[in-house]
């Protein structure tokens, strides 16, 4: 299940941080098991994160300033839940705004090229 | 919805710990993590064992351990080049030492300028930055300590050895204060740490108190060594330039004889008296001398520690340009605060008086002042006798005493 069941590693790889900062400017706090259950429900399984990406990349988060942890003890295990910082919530924002913007460029580029495509094709 | 017990939850733990899971936050959460994936699969019958297994096959080979790594490597971007920084600094730092060292027993000029740099670089750059790598991910004071002490220790036992190197003041305080760190706080902490260890408790209790014996032992073994090797081969030159220049005097004196006994006999023979006595004085310096090099050669002496010391006498250095040989003698014993020295004046006066009776009184009676010479032989202070530990530094001034002797032999025989 670790190798993306159907997209490409290389599609994925420039989105899980807006995808874990919009789940994140959501929800509020989250852990880390939650953001990989939370991704796949939400994409019916169609992302998914493996464990291997998503904790440097939380960390790497953590320790840019953009989220902070808080641990709680479950029984004998803890667990960290994060949450988005004040200039997080602000480049969660941003980045959700850029990749709106980003796919409606690919969507015209790759609609165009559909019909250039085809112009091409056939001419 | 299942529960892990205790048990099962230590079970995941060592699997980690197996996997060489060793960041501590990234070691709780993935417990949590992968507790989360064995629960979800429980609940939906699967046992604990065969839960786990898929748990684990679902972070794929290897990955709970690229997790790590990559994490590390994620965090650690900044650190990174410091590190990068530390070890070029290392390199240049023990480079720069090195080649101090070997110009040092090679005797080639620059040697001090690199020792300066390189331990310099060392323990004010390369020590400081390696404790900021060293200490990076270790929390909290406990944890920190002993690196901080150690650290602080080496820097102190490091600017002592170029101190000392440098013949700079203040060398002895920073030998103290090193030590005393490494001592008092490092050591303690290193010995609670391994002891604590509980794997390995005994083995790391043991290596450790094998390398402080070995840093001791190496302490004690330079710290004469060094001292010794340095005197004996300084004492060898001396007195292989007193033989050369007493095989002179003998030849000028046999010359000298061999014309006076055609033009005056009497003076020829006065002339055999001195060399005569010479020798029997130059032989007594020999026995006295050897007596005491065999006194030293037990390496327990402090007196190798007091070489140095004693050498750096201002009266010793002043020896030469100034005051004359029995002048400085005295001098020298005021500054180390005993009599051993002056003790060789008398002697010295009364050989000054036996050549001169011998060379320029009408009648001279050596038997006199032969008996004055050997009173004062026996006064020479011996060790047993005395407390003071500069008995090796009495062969030096015997030497400069010989050399002094057959100076004035020679004046003497000029003016013949």
């Amino acid at each position: 299940m670790y190798i993306c069941p159907m997209y490409s590693k290389e599609l994925l790889r420039g989105t899980f941080k807006t995808i874990i900062l919009k789940l994140l400017a959501e929800h509020g706090k989250m852990y880390g098991y939650e953001i990989t259950q939370k991704i796949k429900e939400m994409s019916d399984d169609k992302i998914t994160i493996t464990e291997g990406s998503l904790y440097p990349l939380l960390h790497k988060l953590e320790q840019d300033g953009i989220l902070i942890t808080e641990t709680m003890q479950i029984g004998k295990r803890k667990r960290r839940y994060y949450r988005l910082t004040e200039s997080g919530n602000g480049l969660a924002q941003q980045m959700v705004a850029e990749f709106q913007d980003f796919m409606k460029t690919m969507k015209v580029i790759l609609d165009n090229g559909n019909v250039a495509g085809d112009g091409l094709a056939y001419g | 919805m299942v529960s892990l017990t205790d048990d099962e939850i230590d079970q995941v733990h060592d699997l980690l710990v197996a996997k060489g899971i060793s960041y501590t936050a990234l070691k709780e959460e993935l417990l949590d993590h992968l507790c989360c994936l064995i629960e979800g699969q429980m609940d939906s019958g699967t046992g604990f064992h065969s839960a786990l297994h898929s748990a684990t096959e679902e972070f794929g080979p290897l990955g709970i351990e690229r997790a790590q790594e990559a994490t590390l490597y994620l965090l650690n971007l900044k650190f990174r080049k410091m590190k990068k920084a530390t070890s070029i600094l290392g390199m240049a730092g023990g480079l720069f030492t090195i080649a101090g060292t070997l110009f040092k027993i090679l005797h080639y000029p620059g040697a001090s300028i690199l020792l300066v740099l390189g331990l310099g670089i060392i323990a004010l750059l390369f020590m400081p930055f390696a404790l900021i790598v060293n200490i990076k991910g270790q929390s909290g004071i406990k944890a920190k300590a002993m690196p901080i002490s150690g650290f602080i220790g080496g820097i102190f036992l490091i600017l002592f050895s170029l101190f000392k190197i440098m013949h700079w003041p203040g060398a002895s305080a920073l030998f103290i204060v090193g030590v005393g760190v490494m001592l008092l706080v490092f050591m303690p902490l290193r010995f609670i740490k391994a002891y604590r260890n509980t794997e390995n408790k005994w083995y790391d209790v043991g290596s450790l108190t094998v390398v402080l014996a070995g840093a001791l032992l190496m302490f004690t073994l330079t710290n004469f060594h060094g001292y010794k090797d340095n005197y004996l081969k300084a004492v060898r030159a001396v007195e292989t330039k007193a033989i050369y220049q007493y095989e002179e005097l003998t030849n000028s004196i046999a010359h000298k004889s061999q014309v006076l006994s055609k033009t005056s006999p009497e003076k020829a023979r006065r002339l055999k008296d001195l060399q005569i006595a010479n020798e029997l004085l130059v032989a007594s310096f020999y026995d006295y001398r050897n007596f005491l090099l065999n006194n030293q050669n037990n390496e327990h002496s402090p007196f190798y520690s007091e070489i140095h010391t004693a050498s750096n006498k201002a009266s010793l250095k002043e020896y030469g340009s100034g005051p004359s040989y029995l002048q400085a003698l005295e001098a020298f014993d005021n500054e180390t605060g005993n009599d051993k020295l002056s003790k060789h004046v008398g002697l010295l006066k009364a050989y000054e008086m036996l050549s001169l009776d011998i060379m320029q009184k009408e009648n001279y009676e050596p038997e006199n002042t032969l008996k004055t010479i050997a009173e004062n032989l026996k006064n020479l202070p011996r060790e047993g006798s005395t407390s003071a530990n500069l008995n090796m530094l009495y062969v030096s001034f015997l030497n400069v005493t010989e050399h002094e002797l057959r100076n004035y032999q020679a004046t003497l025989l000029a003016s013949l």
